[in-house]
């Protein structure tokens, strides 16, 4: 199941860094929550693309591992 | 006792009694001084310029409890590191290095342990489920095999304790890891920025245990992809004081245990930058990590809990929080409670959403502590929290929120000593902020 669609929710911290979380949702809704912090100039996007890409990849692992157990 | 000497560039006899008869062996010296350091307590020497390249797969099994140290023996064998400069291992192709010893206990300072090539080898410090303890100092662990497969295990059996002290870790591809199947620990050190940078530094081992991994003041500045991925067992981590890699994510999606015995990570004092005291907590539930944006006033420390679940969250199955304490030397009646914030909701908290565990020694001439909650009971109609001291009391809040308190009934304590809460939330993906202090 790919993940089909993202919110993002950003804290700015005392430091002016920010905390993130980003909770993703595949096909069927089922929701998978992850979260990093960043610094005040970081590409924030680049990070959510490489987070949804690895999603991806770790979904598609374990529907393969999923498969082959049944 | 003996001690034993490697060093590639001996002209003598091979035997290992000294500098100019040392094992020389370009393929296998250091395997020879570990066949002939059989008495507990043998040291071997290695020259900071030895260099063998293995010609075979290597495990070399430690006989006794054995010291290795790299040391210069042009400077009086002071102490002593091969750096990237010498190694023991291969640096073109691929050979296994195993380092383990049933029930022995080795330290290794200074020495360099290398692989390479493109197919996958193992690297792997203990083996065997009577494994060794290894104090490694110092040493360059180089994994530098260019295959996703090859990782580097730092703990490579259920029975072996593994510390490190001031290593550098280094690898050869973006997919390799650390894989670790015993404790271990790691004290200052790095991951190198040479090399191939891992996405994921820790991940599963099939057939692993429940094991414990501690980082302290680590520097982890390179990786910043993922610290923790996908785990299958429920391994705990602890990172103190370690420098982070800018925008890395401390634990990944859970998706092969997404449950309560999840793997867990503890994070105390660890940023990319010069943000100091942070701290987190992260299992499959949910996550707690300290916030400056949404705070108390009047908290001691400027600094609240952020408590984020995941969607694996149940009434049965809640995500709970590390424990706060509070030491208390009264036994005068107490009614232990948090301050709670929900953000951008208006509406309470139902005690079958979120509610306080409390651990209070209520039983005189005993150390045993009793839990108390305010949890909604079996079959009992959910009932709203009780508001907290109102939003005026928190900054950082925005638009519609709610300030709520979790508080037990009323509790006498019988004995001195600590008075412990935690959150409990059965609430799956939600948010709301804690100031982390018991007030009574």
């Amino acid at each position: 199941m790919p993940i089909v669609s993202h919110t993002l929710e950003t804290n700015v911290q005392a430091d002016g860094g920010t905390s993130n979380i980003l909770r993703m949702y595949d096909q069927d809704s089922h929701e998978y929550m992850q979260s990093f912090f960043a610094p005040s100039n970081f590409n924030t996007q680049l990070k959510i693309d490489l987070m949804l890409a690895s999603m991806n990849e770790q979904l598609a692992a374990s529907e393969f591992e999923h498969l082959l157990r049944t | 006792m003996a001690t034993y000497y490697v060093w590639s560039g001996a002209t003598g006899t091979n035997t290992g009694a000294s500098w100019v008869n040392a094992f020389n062996s370009t393929a296998g010296a250091f395997s020879a001084a570990i066949a002939a350091a059989t008495i507990d307590g043998d040291v071997i020497l290695v020259h900071k310029t030895h260099t063998e390249e293995l010609a075979i797969d290597t495990t070399y099994n430690f006989l006794a409890n054995v010291s290795v140290f790299c040391v210069d023996k042009d400077n009086g064998n002071t102490a002593a590191t091969m750096g990237t400069s010498a190694w023991i291992g291969n640096s073109t192709i691929n050979r296994a290095v195993i380092l383990t010893g049933t029930d022995k206990k080795i330290s290794i300072y200074g020495i360099t342990f290398r692989t390479a090539g493109a197919s996958s080898d193992l690297f792997q410090i203990g083996s065997g489920s009577t494994g060794p303890t290894f104090l490694i100092d110092t040493c360059y662990l180089w994994q530098g095999i260019a295959n996703t497969g090859a990782n580097l295990s730092i703990s490579g059996s259920d029975g072996i304790y593994a510390e490190y002290h001031n290593c550098t870790f280094r690898f050869g591809s973006t997919g390799s890891n650390f894989t670790f199947l015993g404790n271990v620990l790691i004290i200052g050190g790095s991951i190198s920025s040479e090399g191939v940078i891992p996405n994921i530094l820790f991940e599963t081992t099939v057939g692993i245990g429940t094991p414990n991994v501690t980082c302290i003041g680590m520097d982890l500045s390179a990786i910043t992809g993922t610290l923790v991925g996908d785990m299958a067992n429920n391994v705990t981590f602890v990172f103190d004081r370690c420098k982070f890699g800018t925008g890395v994510t401390v634990f990944g999606v859970q998706t092969s245990n997404p449950s309560r015995n999840s793997a867990k990570v503890f994070l105390t004092d660890c940023s990319s930058g010069d943000l100091q005291g942070v701290f987190g907590y992260y299992d499959a539930l949910g996550q707690v990590v300290s916030d400056t944006s949404v705070i108390y006033g009047g908290t001691i420390a400027g600094v609240s809990w952020r408590i984020d679940t995941s969607a694996n969250v149940s009434k049965g199955s809640p995500f709970t929080t590390p424990w706060i304490d509070l030491y208390h030397s009264s036994t005068a009646e107490i009614t232990p409670n948090l301050e709670i914030l929900r953000n951008n909701s208006t509406t309470a908290f139902n005690n079958d959403q979120v509610w306080t565990e409390a651990l209070v020694k209520t039983t005189s001439g005993t150390n045993i502590a009793t839990i108390y909650t305010n949890e909604c009971s079996v079959n009992a109609t959910p009932a709203a929290q009780a508001n907290g001291t109102g939003l005026s009391s928190w900054t950082g809040v925005g638009g519609t929120a709610w300030s709520g308190k979790l508080s037990t009934q009323n509790i006498t304590p019988a004995e001195n000593g600590y008075v412990s809460m935690r959150v409990c939330v059965g609430l799956a993906s939600t948010t709301f902020y804690v100031d982390p202090q018991i007030r009574t």
